[in-house]
């Protein structure tokens, strides 16, 4: 008979009875729960679609000014070693999160992460092993000559609330902007639209291919029968990240052809931007004024 | 007589020593509506590819409107009103779509071809509620369904209003509403006397729509070129070319093969009408 197949006789006979259950938990393997923090930080910090549905002061300001008047108060902060000017832009920063109705949380969660590991490598600075200076906190108990320093707290304070504070200004350009305004402001502030275009791309496609990547691991899931050991899974998983660097070759020649294909011929060319407001060139004349008061401050 | 838009003698093309397309010849006129068939790999995209002047022939050559479509010739006032003039929608939706928004993803074709603001905005607005799609107009690409990609993915390419419309496997993934939609806009766009050209294993669309069918066999060679109810008329030819393939399936005690597409037709089911026919059901 045309096209009928033989199937061996193994392959034909049901198991009998139910699946035996089983009494311990199943848990995720390394790679299942790196994937699943890589997912969920991506989606959660960068793919946000929510930002300028939710009202507020800086909702309210084109998305063009509200970047540059935040890379301003953030330029401010990189310039100025002064303490009580950081604590300021820090009540600053503040204030733009409770006024543009951002919950502290949502804020902390993209701060913490980079706080946190500006705090490790700052640690060294405020030990007289490291760096000598006059002692505050004595933790050698006599017998060790190490010693917490004056200079290391204070140098230590202000690095680590100057990167609080330039996190937290960046953070709420990410969380009162939409994707499309994040990128649309890049564009208005004459940032070359080739940078837009390969910024755009990468956050574009690396949605793509953690889909992909999670889609394998959920594929190599369902044919575990028993977990498998450490060395398997690190092979599984550097054999997955070939496939996605070669898929990935495939899609940008891919994406790259479909520019093409509708006319693209090298310049990105985009809607004229409409005209600023009133409230943008307030907020931007802030944003400087602070910005120059930063400058003034370190003469 | 229509004016001839594609003229392709000699074609080959080869992704280094794995030929994809050869020794192809065709010639395709203003307002025809033509079905590229072949199985997988035989050869269809590439071909397609060609037509749309993103790939081009490692042997013979290819004209449109009577001019060379070359690598070196695809330049200045030439490429801008080839790109104007055809478009492709890519079997893959998701590398055709790489705009923030379905918006912005219609408007990319005709600001590229350096329209301006309000006619490109008048223009996507007309062609979001001729298809309808308003409702997606705000929403990120990727996080559509695989249906409404396609869709946002065809209006993408409609957006410049193209001449010629290459379709790579436009119904894949398609559900059957969405299906329907498809072919109702390739209707509508066949009596604008748009040239249509599908690449497609799906048999029933190249019947529904199309009056000219182009096989392409699994040696990537032309197999056939003639009118559609023909190809798909000719049984061994598509046997040959891979379109269909024999079938066994089972009807009560009757266990029998028989071919799939339009030759699903055969005595059993015959029988089994004509018994409900008798039956009165």
């Amino acid at each position: 008979m045309a096209g009928e197949v033989k199937l061996p006789h193994w392959f034909k006979e049901p198991r009998p009875g139910a699946c035996p259950i089983s009494k311990r938990l199943n848990k995720d393997g390394f790679v299942e729960k790196t994937l699943k923090n890589i997912d969920s930080f991506m989606k959660e910090t960068v793919f946000l679609e929510k930002g300028d549905a939710s009202t507020g002061i800086l909702q309210s300001v084109d998305p063009r000014a509200r970047i540059a008047g935040l890379f301003m108060l953030m330029a401010s902060c990189a310039i100025s070693t002064n303490a009580a000017f950081l604590l300021f832009a820090g009540l600053v920063a503040f204030a733009l999160m409770k006024l543009s109705g951002v919950s502290a949380g949502e804020l902390g969660k993209r701060v913490f992460i980079p706080v946190a590991f500006t705090f490790v490598l700052t640690l060294p600075v405020f030990f007289s092993l490291f760096d000598s200076g006059n002692e505050a906190i004595d933790i050698g108990g006599g017998i060790l000559p190490v010693a917490i320093t004056k200079e290391g707290l204070l140098t230590g304070f202000v690095f680590i609330l100057r990167v609080t504070v330039m996190v937290s200004f960046s953070a709420l350009i990410l969380v009162t902007t939409t994707h499309n305004g994040l990128f649309g402001g890049l564009k208005g502030l004459k940032i070359p639209g080739f940078f837009i275009t390969a910024l755009f791309m990468t956050f574009r496609y690396i949605f793509i291919l953690l889909k992909l990547l999670e889609d394998s691991a959920l594929a190599r899931k369902s044919r575990m029968i028993s977990p498998t050991g450490f060395t398997e899974a690190r092979t599984w998983f550097a054999s997955r990240l070939s496939l996605l660097l070669a898929r990935s070759l495939h899609t940008a020649e891919a994406v790259s052809g479909a520019m093409e294909s509708r006319g693209f011929s090298g310049v990105v060319r985009t809607f004229k931007a409409e005209g600023l407001k009133p409230r943008d060139y307030v907020f931007i004349w802030a944003s400087i004024f602070v910005f120059l008061v930063s400058v003034g401050l370190g003469v | 007589m229509n004016e001839l838009i594609y003229r392709l003698s000699n074609v080959s093309y080869s992704y280094g020593a794995a030929c994809a397309v050869e020794d192809f010849s065709l010639s395709i006129s203003g307002g025809e509506t033509v079905a590229v068939l072949g199985s997988n790999g035989s050869g269809k995209t590439t071909l397609l590819k060609m037509l749309n002047g993103l790939l081009f022939p490692t042997d013979g050559a290819i004209e449109f409107s009577g001019a060379p479509l070359k690598e070196e010739a695809l330049t200045g006032e030439f490429r801008r009103c080839f790109r104007e003039r055809v478009g492709y929608v890519f079997p893959e939706s998701d590398v055709q779509l790489f705009c923030p928004t379905v918006f912005d993803e219609l408007a990319f074709g005709p600001l590229q071809l350096q329209m301006p603001d309000d006619e490109v905005r008048g223009r996507v607005s007309s062609l979001m509620e001729m298809l309808g799609i308003e409702a997606l107009k705000a929403r990120p690409p990727y996080t559509l369904s695989t249906g409404e990609k396609k869709k946002v993915a065809i209006a993408s390419v409609l957006s410049i209003n193209p001449d010629v419309l290459l379709l790579d496997e436009p119904t894949d993934g398609l559900d059957p509403r969405s299906q329907v939609w498809l072919f109702e806009v390739l209707q509508g766009l066949r009596e604008l006397k748009k040239t249509i050209i599908i690449s497609t294993h799906d048999l029933s669309l190249a019947e529904d729509l199309t009056e000219r069918s182009v096989v392409i066999d699994e040696s990537h060679h032309k197999a056939a070129d003639g009118p559609t109810h023909e190809i798909l008329n000719n049984r061994e030819l598509l046997l040959r070319a891979n379109m269909i393939h024999e079938h066994t399936h089972r009807h009560g005690a009757i266990v029998h093969s028989h071919s799939h597409g339009p030759f699903s037709r055969h005595d059993e089911h015959d029988f089994a009408d004509k018994e409900r026919k008798r039956r009165g059901d």
